[in-house]
């Protein structure tokens, strides 16, 4: 079994066949009133609530994930510019404004 | 000023696509292009295309960082063409604080410096305090980003945004250092620069007052020991929920009210709003002897010529209204032509035409009794442009109330000002203020005392949810015939009429008389010569306080409770009380508008000899018994200044003695 799908979605005995799912288009998950609902997201941000083991080991297995930020590259690279200049920041400040206001 | 045009135009330039080529000018044929291929071409690159048709343009605030300033979509919508620009989250802080801090840092520096202490310690309390609130109104954030979350694991949405907190509160810390002293005296462009955030529920304002706020309050014992009363006020606010509510559509009031209803959110408001005040008395009262009330007086004049101004680019520019609305603040875009719509009223750029028209009277109120005190009357040509454009907005925001105090006002301080007979004096102060209420009840007035005494339920029964009202041959119900009380008592489920509404109802009949004093008929008849009786008999319609929450209220800057809690026939849109006293009432509850009119009067005897400050309080008393301007951050803080300025006017009154 894939350790992400166990991590994600818990223990189950069930044997899922991922490519008899994604060949019937018709395929319909029944949920599973003693199983948590587990919101998954994608890429794109788009997000979907699942009900059921198999349900949520299917998605797993086709790239969805519990942490919205695995995908979010963009706001991570945001978030160390941020960092940097916050840092640069304080450097500013601590050596360069406070010399500036003793030599004043 | 580079800057400025820098941060203005490029964010819509630089995220340029290389697909420009499979775009034509938009039109109903064109929509479907737009609309599969999202996020491809930048704004810029999209108005470079030789448009023929007119498009209004709308946000996509849910756009991710890549989507930013890009074409997010096309529509075509009750015979409007519109396109959809992609914003996101983090970039609005950032590009929307970024462009605010170069206009704050436009102050002119002073030679005086006010050094902040313990800044360090804080910008991080300041920080922790809106972790609080990104975690509290996670239903307003979900809707404008994808991928927002509370969870703190790799969260880098979140830790963006509170990177952006401390990164705006170090540079504006620097720019404070040198501005401090004159910062109060630009608060009239408050009016312009609103300041709240395109796709978060935080306005720049409330963050630098909070962080002035928490500084002062670290600093100070007394100011500390106030936490040991918000403390309980707000644990109280908090047992009182008994059911949360994840998100509400603050629309207007974005940036300043609470889109949640839950214990953080309670918590967030209840500090923000305790260092918020403390923040600005205390930088006003540090600050006072540097203040000039000329200079702040031609901030207003030119606040309210700009204030004029932008709303006629907003209103005649599609690209005006965009970038004036994103780049000011706005807390809704602005007017979108120049003709004039519920009652003639006419906003401009700001959220509501009562709140504007207000600020335009008391720019006029301020130069007017300047002018009467100086006993010259003059002033500069400059001035005279800028006070037609103040009078201009006054007339197009078509807020009576407003004009008829501020007439008043004027002619009850030139008279104080030039009579010397007592008796004399108040006689004629008699007369001016008998003038309008006189006119209004021989000309205007279309109700009996009798009718306007019951508008009040009548409205309020208008919109609660009641069962069995049978009609008689002529078509009417009980509420036409005015039997309220049947109404009451013919209803099974006792909660479908507000507990409100029902106290009212019941004064109203079971008291000896029905006429003034009885409490329900005195509100009744104030409502209704102010135009105010379907507003306010709404309110009591949907304010159900139990007696504990009717005396301490639910927390501040919460209407969600009072809203959503009772239900009635209006349950969707923003209908406010149109009474800054009524919202007030739901937050801080009776006690506290006791507590609240008692420092007041405490404030208004302390002053009784100084007839400026009486003249600019009154006003603004008069003024939020009828609107909704306290739910406004720049309109709470010019509050707060005119109950605050008594010292700002007794040094001018020495220096001018």
């Amino acid at each position: 079994m894939d350790k992400e799908i166990t991590e994600i979605c818990g223990n189950s005995e069930i044997i899922p066949d991922f490519e008899m799912i994604g060949n019937n288009p018709t395929f319909i998950f029944t949920p599973d009133p003693s199983f948590n609902v587990i919101s998954l997201y994608d890429s794109a941000g788009n997000s979907i609530n699942v009900n059921s083991w198999l349900e949520c080991a299917n998605y797993v297995n086709g790239g969805w994930s519990t942490s919205i930020s695995a995908f979010s590259n963009y706001e991570e690279h945001l978030f160390l510019i941020l960092s940097i200049a916050s840092i640069g920041l304080i450097f500013y400040e601590k050596f360069f404004l406070k010399r500036r206001n003793h030599s004043s | 000023m580079l800057i400025v045009i820098f941060l203005l135009f490029i964010p819509w330039v630089i995220n340029n696509g290389d697909q420009i080529g499979s775009f034509n000018p938009l039109s109903n044929e064109t929509v479907g292009n737009y609309q599969s291929n999202t996020c491809e071409i930048s704004l810029f690159q999209f108005l470079s295309i030789d448009h023929v048709e007119n498009f209004e343009i709308r946000f996509d605030k849910s756009g991710s960082i890549n989507c930013f300033s890009k074409i997010n979509g096309a529509d075509f919508f009750n015979n409007k063409l519109i396109v959809y620009l992609g914003t996101n989250l983090n970039i609005d802080f950032l590009l929307q604080s970024s462009f605010w801090l170069v206009l704050i840092s436009f102050i002119p520096v002073s030679e005086k410096k006010m050094r902040l202490k313990f800044q360090d310690i804080s910008i991080f309390l300041t920080t922790l305090l809106f972790c609080v609130h990104f975690i509290a109104e996670s239903g307003y954030y979900n809707l404008n980003s994808k991928i927002y979350s509370q969870n703190f694991n790799n969260n880098f949405v979140l830790y963006s945004l509170l990177i952006t907190v401390f990164i705006l509160l170090k540079i504006f810390s620097f720019l404070m250092e040198n501005r401090s002293n004159s910062f109060v005296e630009y608060l009239p462009f408050l009016f312009v620069l609103v300041g709240s955030y395109h796709s978060l529920n935080l306005n720049i304002f409330l963050i630098i007052f909070v962080f002035i706020g928490i500084n002062f309050t670290i600093q100070n014992r007394k100011l500390l020991f106030g936490l040991f009363f918000v403390i309980p006020i707000s644990s109280f606010w908090v047992q009182r929920i008994s059911k949360e509510f994840v998100f509400f559509d603050i629309d207007k009031l974005n940036g300043f009210s609470s889109s949640a209803y839950n214990p953080l959110s309670i918590l967030f408001w209840s500090f923000a709003y305790y260092f918020l005040i403390v923040g600005f008395v205390n930088l006003l009262n540090r600050t006072y002897k540097n203040l000039n009330l000329e200079r702040i007086k031609f901030n207003f004049l030119v606040s309210g010529g700009l204030l004029m101004f932008l709303s006629m680019i907003s209103a005649l520019s599609t690209l005006g209204n965009f970038l004036i609305y994103y780049f000011l603040g706005l807390q809704k875009t602005g007017s979108k032509s120049l003709e004039s719509v519920q009652e003639n009223a006419w906003r401009g750029i700001s959220s509501s035409a009562e709140s504007v028209g207000e600020f335009y009277a008391f720019t006029i109120l301020i130069v007017a009794i300047l002018a009467i005190r100086s006993k010259t009357y003059r002033l500069r040509n400059v001035e005279y442009v800028l006070l037609i454009a103040n009078i201009y907005g006054l007339y197009r925001s078509n807020n009576f109330a407003a004009f008829s105090s501020l007439l008043v006002l004027i002619v009850i301080f030139y008279l104080h000002s030039n009579i010397e007979n007592k008796k004399q004096l108040i006689i004629l102060t008699l007369l001016t203020l008998s003038f309008f209420p006189v006119i209004y009840i021989t000309i205007f007035n279309t109700y009996s005392l009798e009718d306007a005494s019951r508008k009040l339920i009548k409205e309020g029964l208008e919109i609660s949810y009641i069962e069995n009202l049978e009609t008689n041959e002529w078509n009417l119900n009980a509420v036409d015939q005015n039997r309220f009380l049947e109404v009451l008592q013919s209803q099974k489920d006792k909660d479908a009429v507000s507990s409100s509404l029902t106290y009212l109802v019941e004064k109203y009949h079971y008291s000896d008389r029905n006429y003034i004093p009885n409490i329900t008929t005195t509100l009744s008849t104030i409502a209704s010569p102010v135009n105010r009786g379907e507003k306010w008999g709404v309110f009591f319609g949907k304010y159900d306080p139990s007696v504990k929450t009717f005396f301490f209220g639910t927390g501040v800057n919460n209407i969600i409770n009072y809203y959503l809690n009772h239900p009635t026939t209006i349950n969707e849109g923003l209908v406010l009380p149109h009474s800054s006293i009524l919202s007030y009432l739901i937050f801080i509850g009776f006690n506290g508008l006791i507590v609240f009119f008692g420092f007041v009067l405490f404030k208004i005897y302390k002053n009784r000899s100084n007839p400026i400050y009486l003249i600019l309080l009154t006003f603004f008393l008069i003024n939020i018994l009828k609107n909704d301007n306290l739910l406004y951050l720049n309109s709470l803080i010019l509050f707060m200044f005119v109950i605050f300025c008594d010292k700002l006017l007794h040094k001018e009154k020495t220096v001018n003695e």
